[in-house]
């Protein structure tokens, strides 16, 4: 059953002689609980692919339909809806707001729409990502890995249906990047949650079970595992 | 590193050089003409002081002429911090001699000590505390020494505090929008020292004409304000001209003053980046945090999570915005404060002067030298058949004053003096002609009234009467010497069948105990039984007073005071009265008032000397109409043009000329505050808008986890009325708590405030501050929304 739909996505920017095609007719389809890595050199165009399909940015033509929602349809307040329900984006530098903590953090999408959390779910959460007990401090005085846990969860918290992870282990350490990977795997198989993985390292694309690659804004290969 | 980058930065960046140009000329233009016209104000003061009282620092007056002058001047002159001294003669032919210190700081412990030296008593020697307070030198026993200079100060202190922080502010906002431009300096080999030097260069380069052309330009806004204050209050009378004044000083704190400001502003911001290591100034990761974590839990009930998010990130900026705050803070402080104090000093105005004599004169003239000559006709206008009326009629009985005048024959009036002219100008309601005679007597204990005894006495009502012995008190006695219609005439009001041969007692004293001097109650001063008092020519003091011994002329009402000598007269009470003559006089609180008629004056004159009152004559007119004051005034000119010296008051020219200083006061003291409320708002502005737009990354993270626009629309404004409400919030109760002091001090009744209270003008100020808050958030909010936050989403360094 198809989550995620792309057709003939393209994306340019700039006008005249500084016009740059980011993507050029993207096709891309993924199935409800699949994890798929999308790769690429710099420049291939992989990020703003997920910045579309996070609603963040538009595509210059093209329709991208995800859990049914037609986004070109969307307009700001619309896309902001979105994005807090049914899509959960993981930046590389994990994009926490300094000013709250941890628990808000990780809360803000349902506290955005008003809405409590499950206890047992929020609990399951920070149980398997392992920061039960950082649920007071705020982001400055966690480690990377600590920061993108929160991330983690924070993007988990409202069941998305769709999860967005651009370079998540990019500035964090082997071993933390093994254990940040390993949790994507467990949200998947456990959790059931679609997860679309944007990455230039290919270790960490090899645990995904498909993997798509981009150069200059085309996909030139899907590979299914 | 300034010509390969601070030059090329500042030609490249044209906008953000000019504005900070501006801003320093502007913030040290107004700081200039602060400083410049605080600088004349006080000079205008101390030359006010001096041409009124002298220039003299520590005065002695020798009461006694017990010592030696030469000796006394030796021995002062000896004293290590007298610089000079200046030895005359006073009109009671007493020795005073002025004290000019080496170091005036020391006055008032120095005065004493020279006094002691001297084998004076305390009273002979004073400071010259009025004149001593304009250096901010204040007589340490003195309670409440003069605030007023102090309070001028402190309103021009945090005037020049906003404007200083202004300068402070564009740097920071400019500092703060080039953290990442100084990461890739550093991240090239640049040392934190180069960095700072960079940027001190690029404030100095920026800012030294600014600085110089706003402080030349500052003394030429308050040469110009000068001339508008000196045009407002041109018609105001026994006035010194206001002189423009410039000393080298003021333009040296100025420049001293700009100049630092420019260079802390410069050096904090470019110690901050000196600190941040390359990868953070790149990254720009000095972003605001928290450093503990922290709620707004009344923002998140009033408006949720974006009430939170807003009270969160203006917490996390809390010292950003400290500038801002404080700007706005002192200026509308300065501006309340201003307000509330002009308002306080109108009702204290009116109480003291317009209200008290609103209805007691039209026209004043005062007469000088006439009183010398008793023999002077100005007076002359006695109907001295009057005495021939042995009974008080009843009220209802009495006749008309101009019935009392016509008892008088006709051929008197012919000879009468100036004043029966002046009462026959046309439109001339009333004219009383009075003199003014200081007199003393001493009051035994028993004579006071049973009121005065059951508050406790003199003591207890007044605590600085003199006691001469255990029973009895040592008071003054003011003589009203009205022209005798005038004396008939106030006889009428009070109810009495007017005596020429004696005296009218005001008989009253304030109730100092039941009553503050803002709302004085009277009681009686001595019981009505009193019929004499014994005048004597000058207050005597104990020991002289023992010499001669008290008179008991076996009358336990009567007062004794020194026997029947050349210098004392008997002074016959025929009547009592708490009803003052309608004259424009105040009179002395614990003192005896007595009203005489001028025949009787002629025959204790002798006794009673009149040198402390210069020898003026009065005249009190009422007009019909307000409509003939003017004319009344120049009639008056007319009638005494031929041989006196004499002064004018017009009440109605008085009053509109008060009436217009007090609007160009308005004006001069709304435009200051005006001004202080654009500096604060400005300040304010620019800093809000710069803030936000270097939040960018801030908004496009709320975006990306699902915060609509809307909410980010709601997050700004939240951020608007707290930015704008705060600093009311936090003036107002000082405010109040300044207004609440002064209304006490002034034992005013805070009623009469609340009703007068300047609250449309901050109300108005209130207004413009939320205005323009919302106006710099509505435009740094669209710019922010419209800009492109995927753009910045995709920033691979978005932290």
């Amino acid at each position: 059953m198809k989550l995620l739909e792309c057709k003939d996505v393209v994306k340019i920017y700039g006008k005249g002689t500084n016009q740059v095609t980011a993507l050029d007719g993207i096709n891309l389809a993924v199935e409800r609980g699949e994890f798929a890595a999308i790769i690429g050199a710099s420049g291939s165009g992989k990020s703003t692919l997920l910045h579309i399909l996070g609603s963040v940015d538009s595509p210059t033509s093209g329709n991208v339909v995800i859990d049914g929602v037609d986004l070109n349809q969307l307009n700001a307040a619309g896309a902001a809806i979105f994005r807090r329900r049914k899509v959960g984006l993981i930046y590389q530098f994990y994009n926490l707001i300094p000013t709250l903590t941890v628990r808000k953090n990780i809360l803000m999408p349902m506290l955005l729409d008003k809405r409590k959390p499950e206890e047992e779910y929020f609990k399951q959460i920070m149980a398997s990502l392992g920061i039960e007990d950082k649920l007071d401090a705020l982001p400055h005085q966690l480690s990377g890995g600590q920061q993108q846990r929160v991330a983690i969860a924070r993007a988990l918290i409202y069941r998305p249906a769709l999860l967005l992870a651009d370079e998540p282990t990019g500035n964090l350490d082997r071993k933390n990047s093994r254990e940040i990977v390993d949790l994507l795997k467990l949200s998947n198989r456990n959790l059931k949650q679609t997860i679309l993985l944007i990455t230039h390292d290919e270790k960490v694309a090899l645990e995904a079970d498909r993997i798509i690659t981009l150069e200059d804004g085309r996909i030139i290969a899907d590979d299914r595992r | 590193m300034w010509k390969e980058y601070s030059l090329s930065y500042i030609k490249r960046n044209k906008a953000s050089s000019f504005s900070i140009m501006v801003t320093g000329l502007i913030a040290t233009l107004f700081f200039s003409m602060i400083c410049c016209v605080f600088y004349n104000l006080w000079r205008y003061d101390i030359e006010h002081i001096i041409r009124d009282e002298g220039d003299w620092q520590g005065r002695i007056v020798n009461e006694t002429g017990s010592a030696d002058t030469e000796e006394l001047q030796q021995g002062i002159q000896n004293h290590g911090n007298v610089e000079r001294v200046n030895i005359w003669e006073d009109q009671d032919d007493r020795t005073v001699i002025d004290i000019y210190f080496e170091d005036v700081r020391q006055a008032f412990r120095d005065m004493p000590r020279i006094a002691e030296q001297a084998g004076l008593a305390d009273a002979e020697v004073s400071c010259h505390d009025y004149l001593l307070s304009q250096y901010l030198i204040f007589n340490p026993e003195d309670e409440q020494p003069p605030m007023l200079l102090g309070f001028f100060i402190l309103v021009m202190a945090l005037a020049a505090g906003s404007l200083i922080l202004i300068i402070r502010n564009a740097f920071a906002v400019s500092m703060n929008s080039r953290i990442h431009q100084m990461g890739i300096l550093s991240s090239i080999g640049a040392t934190p020292r180069q960095i700072r030097t960079c940027l001190l260069q690029e404030a100095s380069a920026l800012c030294i004409i600014p600085i110089l052309a706003g402080s030349v330009g500052g003394i030429g806004l308050s040469l110009g304000l000068i001339r508008i204050m000196e045009w407002a209050v041109r018609d105001m009378s026994a006035r010194a001209p206001v002189r423009f004044q410039y000393h080298p000083a003021v333009f040296l704190i100025t420049i001293l003053a700009s100049g630092m400001t420019v260079f802390l502003s410069a050096w904090f911001p470019a110690r901050r980046m000196g600190r941040l290591t390359p990868l953070q100034a790149v990254r720009n990761e000095s972003e605001y945090q928290l450093k503990k974590r922290k709620e707004s839990r009344i923002l998140a009930a009033l408006f949720g999570m974006e009430g939170e998010l807003a009270g969160n990130a203006l917490k996390a900026r809390k010292r950003a915005l400290w500038t801002s705050f404080t700007s706005l803070t002192l200026s509308f402080l300065a501006f309340s404060m201003f307000l509330c104090f002009i308002t306080l000093s109108e009702i204290s105005v009116n109480y003291t002067y317009y209200e008290k004599y609103k209805d007691s004169w039209d026209v004043m003239v005062k007469i000088e030298g006439a009183g010398n000559e008793d023999s002077s006709d100005i007076m002359e206008s006695e109907p001295e058949e009057m005495l021939e009326l042995k009974e008080v009629p009843k009220p209802e009985e009495m006749p008309e004053t101009g019935e009392i005048l016509d008892i008088e024959n006709e051929a008197k009036s012919k000879g009468a003096g100036e004043i029966e002219e002046v009462r026959k100008i046309e439109g001339v309601e009333s004219c009383v002609a009075y003199r003014k005679v200081t007199a003393f007597t001493r009051i035994e204990k028993e004579a006071f009234s049973e009121e005065l005894q059951a508050l406790g006495g003199m003591g207890a009502v007044c605590e600085s009467a003199v006691q001469t012995g255990e029973d009895a008190w040592e008071v003054e006695v003011p003589l009203i010497i009205l022209d005798d219609k005038g004396f008939a005439e106030y006889c009428r009001q009070i109810g009495v069948m007017p005596q020429l041969d004696g005296s009218i007692m005001l008989n009253r004293i304030w109730d100092s105990v039941n009553s503050n001097f803002r709302y004085r109650e009277y009681i009686p001063f001595v019981k009505e039984s009193m019929q004499e008092l014994l005048l004597a020519d000058e207050a005597k003091d104990k020991d002289e007073d023992d010499a001669r011994g008290t008179v008991d002329d076996g009358r336990s009402d009567s007062v004794g005071y020194g026997v029947d000598d050349e210098k004392t007269s008997r002074l016959k009470i025929f009547a009592h009265t708490e009803t003052p003559p309608v004259l424009r006089e105040e009179y002395d609180d614990y003192a005896l008032v007595q009203v005489i008629p001028v025949s009787l004056w002629r025959q204790i004159s002798n006794r009673i000397k009149s040198e402390r009152t210069g020898g003026e004559i009065y005249l009190r007119i009422l007009a019909s109409d307000d409509s003939k004051v003017n004319a009344i005034e120049t009639a008056v000119n007319e009638i005494f043009s031929g041989g006196y010296s004499i002064e004018t008051e017009n009440r109605v020219q008085e009053e509109i000329t008060n009436s217009n200083m007090m609007d160009a006061y308005r004006l001069i003291v709304g435009g200051l505050c005006a001004l202080l409320a654009v500096i604060g708002i400005a300040n304010l502005f620019s800093n809000t808008l710069g803030f936000l737009y270097q939040r960018k990354r801030e908004f496009a993270r709320y975006l990306s986890i699902g915060v609509t626009p809307g909410g980010i629309r709601k997050i700004l404004w939240i951020e608007a009325i707290v930015i704008a409400g705060k600093p009311i919030l936090v003036t107002m109760p000082l405010t109040i708590l300044f207004v609440a002091f002064a209304v006490r001090a002034s034992y005013l009744d805070p009623w009469e405030f609340i009703v007068a209270a300047p609250i449309m003008p901050m109300l108005a100020y209130v207004g413009f501050v939320f205005l323009f808050v919302g106006t710099a958030y509505y435009i740094g909010g669209r710019g922010l929304l419209n800009s492109d936050l995927g753009e910045i989403l995709r920033d691979d360094v978005m932290a």
